[in-house]
């Protein structure tokens, strides 16, 4: 018997066994297998169906059925504890067919956990240890025999599993068998390397030899196609032109898009190893799973372990949506609250965000799909949302004492960012038809009192003499006139009476809401820009926010808010500050008009496709210009 | 990401318009006029409020000041050309 320390690189289920690929502390790949009996639940129809049922499972040489008393069918009525058939299969093989015969069978009212993976069924109720954790693991030979975790939850690094990223390009720049491989482009570590040969075999050959020679633990597919679809085409290219392409042992594959549409792009690899933990899965799954997919797996983990059975999608489907009178419907379905802004030129505003507002009023009420109208005990919404709650908060302490330069600090901000996506979509999927769970009475719950805060702010904020020149959701923007008066007697009571924290977003010396483009007495949300007492620009809405305006104007915009708000108050702006922001405007006009000074890449204006150019119907000049360029060639086809 | 730069943003053709920016070529000669007017709506979004008036920098007909119809006007300035040259 052998025992390390590593991290759970992934895992997946083969035939009788699970497969796990565990990384050594010491960088080597352990594969190791255990032993899987897939299984489900049955509710029969009565107690004479269930004696019935039972005798005839029991004959079953493949199949294993033990009654379970006190089990938990329905999330809404905790009172409701079932006896339930458990039937466990000797083989993943007769799976299928036994849940087909059952599905259809007189004498069975429901089946439970048929919904879940494999996998999941595995990490759920045998593992119970989440992918890419660490953890001490005891096998012999390639036997698992015990797998404990190590605790590595307040650890900002990521695990170490290594990663090679690689990009195909084919003649004709889709990817169809016909279509050979012109040129593989590979990155691992700091070292890019390019394939690029007349014959399609050697750079199969070279790409191989380079995959076998770094022997990364996950593969990253660059590009607009997604992971599978990537590796299918290489296979099916390799065989093809008889080339017997092997890419070693099991690796995880994920997708990286130039469009940053992935959830690896958008969250970094820190953030991604944050997804497989909350979800409970194994990474690769983690990196493509919607976020509703990602919290019905971790929603159904949790419940799993508090004695619950997971009912199929079509038998929640009821808990949705209740029957409601219009007028009622109308009364709750409704978002946040926003308070208009007073459109205009403001001095010392304070802008004030609510911290988690919406997680923290989930917990502070306990708030979840099944406790809205009364149920006492804690929810699983709220349980889920306090752990994940504390989890950011200690990372985004953590962050401030990181210095903004280090790798650290990096996988911080990201896990920061995913942990923030997941409480924020925890909240959205509450009343999401996509959530097994999915209550709309508590989504609308949750609204409601997000918008009872708000209320209670705008009362107590003028109570105590300010202005509040603009609110959305969980953010206010408030003033004084009184200059002598200092804010924190405002933010004292403020998170004393609504029992939530606030802190102080940014405190503008000048702040300008703007109106609506093509109506200037229609307020805007979201469009305003500032520049507080540390002399740092707020923006939101305006050129220099937006991706598709070449550098020249965006400096240019960042030269003229300086040169409006270099003013000791309004009134100066209004004066001093406009006269200079006019000369700033005639001279930018006269570099444009004699390009003296101007940068090759001032000028240059940058879009994102957002589909194939073919699917546009109009000429925007973005897709003439991708027409036009080598890049992106209009295919004929 | 697809990069270019405006050459002729008046130009009968769409395609003629802009040109891509490829990683070797070096910057072709821009549309003075469209960049000019890119500088204007961003000076209008800062300085509108306090009175900020665009033609006295534009060749543009006075509009009131605003941006109201003027996106407006050029789709429809720009569907005509377009007919002009399917005609042609």
């Amino acid at each position: 018997m052998t025992s390390c320390i590593g991290w759970l690189l992934d895992v997946s289920i083969d035939k009788d066994h699970a497969n796990l690929l565990v990384k050594t502390e010491d960088g080597q790949i352990l594969k190791l297998r255990d032993s899987y009996h897939p299984g489900f639940y049955v509710l029969p129809r009565n107690e004479v169906d269930a004696l019935h049922l039972f005798q005839i499972l029991s004959r079953e040489e493949e199949i294993a059925v033990r009654w379970e008393e006190n089990k938990f069918t329905n999330l809404f009525d905790s009172n409701e504890q079932r006896k339930l058939i458990h039937v466990q299969l000797r083989s993943l093989r007769y799976y299928q067919p036994l849940l087909k015969r059952l599905e259809n069978h007189f004498e069975v009212n429901q089946l439970f956990n048929t919904d879940l993976l494999h996998v999941q069924q595995y990490l759920f109720t045998k593992l119970r240890i989440e992918p890419t954790s660490k953890m001490k693991v005891e096998y012999d030979g390639s036997k698992m025999l015990e797998i404990v975790k190590v605790d590595d939850e307040d650890d900002v690094n990521s695990p170490p599993f290594s990663l090679l990223y690689f990009d195909l390009h084919t003649y004709s720049g889709i990817l169809a068998s016909d279509d050979a491989i012109r040129v593989i482009k590979v990155r691992y570590e700091q070292n890019e390397v390019v394939f690029d040969n007349n014959e399609e075999k050697i750079i199969l050959q070279q790409f191989s030899d380079y995959v076998h020679e770094k022997n990364p633990d996950i593969i990253v597919c660059m590009g607009d196609y997604d992971n599978g679809k990537v590796l299918r085409y290489l296979f099916a290219r390799a065989e093809k032109i008889g080339f017997d392409l092997q890419l070693g042992r099991g690796r995880i594959c994920i997708s990286s898009s130039y469009r940053r549409s992935t959830y690896f792009d958008q969250f970094g690899f820190a953030g991604l190893i944050e997804r497989a933990r909350f979800g409970f899965l194994p990474l690769g799954m983690a990196a493509k799973y919607s976020i509703t997919r990602l919290i019905d797996s971790r929603n159904c983990f949790e419940l799993i372990q508090r004695g619950f059975v997971i009912p199929s999608r079509t038998h929640s489907i009821d808990n949705h949506e209740h029957i409601r009178t219009v007028e009622q419907i109308v009364s709750g379905d409704k978002g946040g609250m926003i308070i208009s802004p007073q459109i205009g030129l403001h001095e010392d505003v304070l802008a004030l965000d609510y911290d988690n507002e919406y997680a923290n009023l989930i917990v502070n009420h306990n708030l979840s799909y099944e406790t809205v109208g009364g149920e006492a005990s804690k929810g699983l919404l709220p349980s889920i949302v306090e752990r994940f709650l504390k989890r950011r908060l200690y990372f985004k302490m953590l962050q401030k004492e990181l210095p903004r330069d280090s790798t650290e600090y990096v996988y911080c901000e990201q896990r920061v960012n995913l942990l923030k996506n997941i409480l924020v979509c925890l909240y959205g999927s509450t009343g999401s038809l996509w959530n097994r769970y999915g209550n709309v009475l508590a989504f609308e719950e949750i609204n409601r009192l997000s918008r009872e805060v708000l209320i209670k702010t705008k009362d107590i904020v003028q109570q105590l003499g300010y202005d509040l020149v603009y609110a959305d959701t969980d953010s206010v923007f408030i003033k004084t006139t009184n200059s002598a008066r200092d804010y924190n007697d405002v933010i004292y009571t403020l998170s004393k009476e609504t029992g939530l924290s606030l802190s102080v977003d940014y405190h503008y010396k000048f702040l300008v809401l703007l109106p609506l483009e093509a109506d200037e007495k229609i307020e805007v949300l979201k469009h305003y820009f500032g520049i507080t007492f540390d002399n740092e620009l707020v923006v939101r809405g305006i050129e220099i926010r937006r991706h598709d305006i070449p550098a020249f104007i965006k400096r240019f915009q960042t030269q003229l808010l300086y040169a409006l708000f270099d003013c000791k108050d309004s009134s100066e702006i209004l004066t001093e500050g406009y006269e200079n922001a006019l000369l700033l405007v005639t001279q930018a006009i006269d570099t444009i008009m004699t390009g003296e000074g101007l940068d090759d890449k001032d000028l240059i204006i940058s879009k994102l496709l957002r589909q194939d150019i073919q699917k546009y119907r109009s000429l925007f000049p973005h897709v003439s210009a991708a027409i036009q360029s080598r890049k992106h060639p209009l295919k004929v086809t | 990401m697809i990069e270019y730069i405006y050459t002729d943003s008046k130009h009968n053709n769409p395609l003629c318009r802009v040109v891509p920016i490829e990683n070797t070529q070096s910057l072709p000669r821009y549309d003075k006029e469209k960049y000019k007017e890119m500088i204007l709506d961003a000076a209008e979004t800062v300085l509108g409020l306090l009175g900020f008036d665009r033609t006295a920098y534009s060749n543009l007909k006075r509009n009131n000041g605003r941006r109201k119809w003027r996106w407006y006007e050029e789709l429809r300035e720009q569907r005509v050309r377009d007919i002009e040259t399917e005609m042609f």
